[in-house]
């Protein structure tokens, strides 16, 4: 099948998600109203009625990427919802009989189908759409008008689920994504960097969970040295998807769209993916866009790590990790202990701290960066107290201290 | 001298009277070269046994995105359409029954085609597919079903277009182009 990628509108899904809005609107309105008008509706009440259920049914269709439900089911449902529009004349007999067949579904998914989250909710939706359609068809005697009501109210109600759930939010494409999900006892905050196709470092509430891009793809996401809560990688394709998250059994998923253009930045799995995450996080707690460069060597830091040289006096010890930084900071380090004569080897008792885990035993100074920030200022207390709010159990760094203030 | 002004009004105005003919050879001639397309594609993919992606038909070969944005696709549908309703005040008949039925068809291809420029537009897609996906596509792949589609369309068009031309002495009474052979030629 040839590629048939057209350009998306920035707006296209938010256009999706107004066209519902507004077919919700109309559908549930009528048949919220329709107890209180006895009167059997115009032919162009009926059209407009039964053409906005059919328009909204589509659009739920294609909101909630059904990859659970058969393409038969689909092809039937679709049909349930242009018919009505088309008819001239009331069909009352059909008509209750589609309602009921609808009803039947919605209440056998509920009773056995155990799909996605949101799943029920957006089959309760497409069954509402299909039933206050076809009651349109049908003179407006008690029953009718009562049970359109109740559908009515089911259309409110499943909007309103997908709505909390947040499975019609449209996160910014290849925009650092932060965001906060129910799942079980207690809400988890969710960092994905960089959030654009490929890996993404994705950061969370310290809780035991599983991330993933799909419910059989799912790894824990675990705690690393020198950092705060719990850390997955997961791989993300283009366009818009979906992140799962799993917590004792309990899951959920969280609207991606990493957008099509891929990450040309240093590989975020390696050792400063959780640094470059926490200014990230801080950046993106300004109301900042989060991506930002990644973390350098700066000339400051280059100047801190000559005059560390210069305060161990003597011989010492350069631990790294596989991290760019880490690399140049050691390169500058070795210079100066050359310029000064002092010998690099491993095994002393001081030992300068460029990446890694420090050791036990030993005395480490820590690179400028990984030393802990000073939260004494009013505008570090701001940050940390911000992110005490958003992220909960998040430890303020330097490099989120900088981003924030920068 | 009589005022034909209304009465060319009443029957779709010049397109449907003395220009239905010019009218008409020009949106044959847009659908056959769309046509053509189409079949080299088939040819390519069937007679061939190119890979689908790398089956662009003629004009695809050297502007590929003739064939992979949606935008042109849905442009030609809403084009065709837009002829076939434009055009069909001037049919009359047997003529007219056919040429709506091509109408009819026509206006369910082009809301596949409609449904596949939102998904593509709102990056969405029908059944979480990995592409664009109009409703009858998820029973029968694209390629065929567009080639179904234009063939069903084609049809009963081409069969409005011949009866047009041979109308039945009732039907050439109400004719009011220029499109139909002279009588003696027809019988």
């Amino acid at each position: 099948m040839h590629n048939h990628g057209a350009v998306g509108l920035p707006l296209g899904f938010t256009l999706l998600r107004l066209i519902l809005l507004g077919a919700v609107t109309v559908v549930a309105g009528w048949a919220l109203v329709r107890p209180f008008v006895p009167a059997a509706s115009g032919l162009l009440t009926r059209r407009v009625v039964t053409g906005f259920a059919g328009i909204g049914g589509v659009v739920v269709l294609l909101i909630a990427e059904a990859t659970w439900m058969p393409s038969l089911a689909a092809v039937a449902l679709i049909g349930l919802l242009a018919v009505p529009p088309a008819l001239r004349g009331a069909r009352p007999v059909l008509g209750k009989l589609v309602v009921a067949a609808a009803v039947l579904v919605t209440a056998a998914a509920g009773a056995w189908f155990s799909g996605p989250p949101s799943s029920f909710a957006y089959i309760t939706l497409m069954a509402a759409f299909v039933g206050v359609s076809w009651l349109a068809l049908c003179p407006p005697t008690a029953m009718v008008r009562v049970v359109g009501a109740a559908l009515g109210v089911t259309l409110l109600a499943g909007l309103g689920q997908v709505t909390i759930a947040g499975q019609l939010t449209t996160p910014a494409t290849g925009d650092p994504l932060l965001t906060r999900v129910a799942l079980g006892p207690s809400p988890v905050d969710v960092l994905v960097v960089p959030h654009m196709p490929g890996w993404n470092i994705v950061h969370t509430t310290d809780t035991p969970l599983s991330v993933g891009n799909a419910p059989n793809a799912l790894v824990p996401a675990l705690p690393r040295d020198g950092t705060t809560g719990r850390w997955a990688l997961v791989w993300l394709p283009e366009g818009r998807g979906e992140l799962w998250l799993d917590r004792a059994g309990t899951r959920t998923t969280v609207p991606v769209d990493p957008g099509k253009v891929a990450w040309t930045g240093p590989d975020v799995r390696g050792p400063e993916g959780p640094d470059y995450a926490s200014a990230v996080l801080a950046a993106k707690l300004t109301g900042k866009r989060g991506d930002l460069p990644w973390p350098a060597l700066t000339d400051a830091d280059a100047e801190a790590l000559r005059g560390q040289v210069a305060a161990i006096g003597g011989p010492f010890t350069v631990l790294t990790d596989d991290s760019r930084r880490a690399a140049e900071a050691a390169e500058v380090v070795r210079e100066e202990a050359a310029r000064r004569g002092y010998a690099v080897t491993p095994g002393t008792s001081e030992v300068l701290v460029l990446g890694g885990t420090p050791p036990s035993g030993a005395r480490h100074h820590l690179a400028p960066w990984l030393v802990p920030p000073d939260l004494t200022t009013p505008e570090a207390r701001r940050y940390a107290r911000t992110l005490s709010a958003a992220f909960p159990g998040a430890a303020p760094s330097r490099s989120g201290l900088a981003a924030w203030a920068g | 001298m009589v005022d034909t002004h209304a009465h060319t009004h009443a029957v779709g105005g010049p397109l449907n009277t003395r220009r239905h003919k010019p009218a008409l050879y020009a949106f044959t001639l847009i659908v056959l070269a769309h046509w053509a397309e189409h079949i080299t594609q088939a040819v390519q993919i069937y007679a061939l046994g190119w890979p689908v992606p790398q089956a662009k038909g003629a004009l695809g070969l050297w502007f590929p995105w003739l064939v992979s944005s949606e935008v042109m696709h849905y442009g030609y549908a809403l084009i065709m359409l837009v002829f076939l309703f434009a055009l069909r005040k001037g049919f009359v008949g047997r003529s007219k029954t056919w040429w709506t039925v091509a109408l009819g068809l026509q206006f369910w291809h082009h809301i596949e085609h409609l449904l596949l420029i939102i998904q593509a537009s709102a990056s969405t897609n029908l059944l979480g597919k990995p592409a664009p996906t109009s409703i009858i596509q998820l029973i029968i792949p694209r390629v065929e079903l567009h080639l179904f589609y234009n063939t069903v369309v084609f049809i009963p068009m081409v069969i409005a277009m011949v009866l047009h031309m041979r109308p039945t002495p009732e039907e050439r009474s109400e004719m009011h182009c220029t499109c139909a052979v002279p009588a003696g030629a027809s019988a």
